[in-house]
């Protein structure tokens, strides 16, 4: 069994608009031109994330990166996440989201950055266990 | 000319023929023979510009290094091999890569087109592998090379690309690209062990390209959209890559890897962070990388001469690129050409 950690407060900075942001509901639009397997469903939440380490940002960051923080969800998949971190997320990093009572362990595959304080990380999920 | 050719001492019904024009011929580097191990081909020597190619030493036979220095000495640089033969001696140079670049008694322009086409070479047979760990260590002892070769006495830009192949082939770009930070990065004032990571990550800073379709990365058109994602996914595959089967590169390596397509006003991928989040080794790469695939051999199109390809660079320079770096690479072409 899994008991949630402590996490620093969401540092995400949105760079439009949050109740545009908030607003958002429903199925994302797909193309054809998508290499996507599942849909993919808006979720607006915060949630906290774990890193087990982060040698790369460690060499980054002014200090030790900290490895509890809050992302804002924003849109989940039978297969995949997407969140909202103030920080860079490197591809291949691994971290544990816990939301509404379980542990989703992903891997980072893509990071994009949306304005200052605010990355666009979407991430495989690896399994999901149940939090205590 | 005190050269002796070794004509073929087989039997009648086993020489080969002796071509009568060098239209099936391809000429290698004969430095690349330095090494005492023999060539499973003919070799051919051209004595003069106008004469035909002779056959100079036939296949099975090793050419001795004193035989090499000759030649270089007579002025003779280039021997001719059939084109059939074209795989038997990328074999040789893989097979002989160490030796060859080791090597340290002939210092001359000759070397420079040596390591660029032994460079080649290894990174060819490397990047074909799916061992991760071998791809860094070859990587690590050919950056160890190119410093040496290249520290050894200044070479000019203009010399550099002028012994190099130019194709578009990923090898072919990441072998040119190390060469041309090792000079870039020596200028800006790297030295030592951190000169060297420079080299070896620019040879390693296409490695997701591998990942990426064969008849994408060579499709002769413009790439539509889907495509063109494929091609930008490659920092990210790169450095998810080493990341996950490697450890031994150092985050400004990795670096090189990821953000060689970012740019300084946050327009480039895979991040679209601002310049003051990209490290300075790939500020370097991104510049070398730009100027070698522009004055390369592209599937659509002919390379551009360096004045139309500084043309280019300098409407980003400032707001794409790093200024100074734009600055220094401009100096080492034209102050030294």
């Amino acid at each position: 069994m899994i008991t949630q950690p402590e996490f620093a407060p969401l540092q995400v900075v949105l760079p439009i608009d949050p109740s545009r942001f908030y607003a958002e509901r429903g199925y994302l639009a797909t193309t054809s031109q998508e290499d996507r397997t599942h849909a993919r469903l808006n979720v607006r939440t915060t949630a906290g994330i774990q890193f087990a380490s982060r040698p790369l940002a460690s060499l980054v960051a002014q200090g030790e990166p900290e490895l509890f923080g809050t992302v804002l969800v924003k849109d989940i998949s039978k297969s995949g996440i997407a969140i909202l971190y103030h920080h860079q997320i490197y591809p291949g990093e691994q971290f544990s989201v816990y939301l509404n009572g379980r542990v989703i362990n992903v891997i980072a595959k893509r990071c994009r950055r949306l304005g200052p304080c605010c990355y666009e990380v979407g991430a495989v999920i690896d399994c999901v266990e149940s939090i205590d | 000319m005190r050269i002796n050719p070794r004509l073929n001492f087989g039997p009648p019904d086993m020489q080969s023929p002796e071509p009568d024009s060098l239209d099936s011929l391809i000429p290698i580097s004969a430095l690349t023979l330095n090494c005492g191990a023999e060539l499973n081909t003919d070799i051919f020597l051209k004595i003069d510009a106008t004469s035909t190619p002779k056959l100079y030493c036939s296949r099975n036979m090793a050419v001795a290094p004193r035989q090499v220095q000759s030649l270089i000495d007579a002025g003779v640089t280039k021997l001719y091999i059939p084109s059939e033969s074209y795989d038997a001696y990328q074999i040789h140079l893989r097979n002989n890569w160490r030796s060859l670049l080791s090597e340290s008694e002939v210092v001359n322009r000759n070397r420079t087109a040596l390591m660029s086409d032994v460079v080649r070479a290894v990174l060819c047979d490397q990047f074909t592998s799916s061992d991760t760990a071998s791809v860094v260590t070859t990587c690590d002892e050919l950056g160890t090379a190119i410093v040496h070769v290249l520290s050894e006495r200044p070479v000019l830009v203009t010399e550099l690309h002028d012994v190099m192949c130019h194709d578009y082939a990923t090898f072919t770009h990441s072998s040119n690209v190390a060469c041309f930070c090792a000079s870039l990065a020596t200028e800006l004032g790297y030295s030592g062990d951190e000169l060297k990571q420079i080299v070896v990550g620019a040879l390693l800073h296409d490695i997701g390209k591998l990942e990426v379709a064969e008849q994408i990365l060579t499709k002769p058109g413009r790439l539509d959209e889907f495509e063109f994602r494929e091609v930008q996914k490659h920092p990210a595959q790169g450095l998810h890559r080493l990341l996950t089967e490697q450890k031994a590169l150092t985050h400004g390596q990795l670096m090189m890897v990821y953000q060689h397509h970012e740019k300084l006003n946050g327009s480039g991928y895979p991040v679209g962070v601002p310049g003051e989040e990209i490290h300075p080794w790939a500020k370097i790469c991104t510049v070398v990388d730009i100027f070698e695939a522009l004055t390369s051999h592209r599937p659509y199109r002919k390379p551009m001469s360096h004045a139309t390809a500084f043309a280019l660079i300098d409407k980003l320079s400032g707001t794409e690129l790093d200024a100074e770096i734009v600055e220094c690479r401009r100096t080492l072409v034209v102050a030294k050409a």
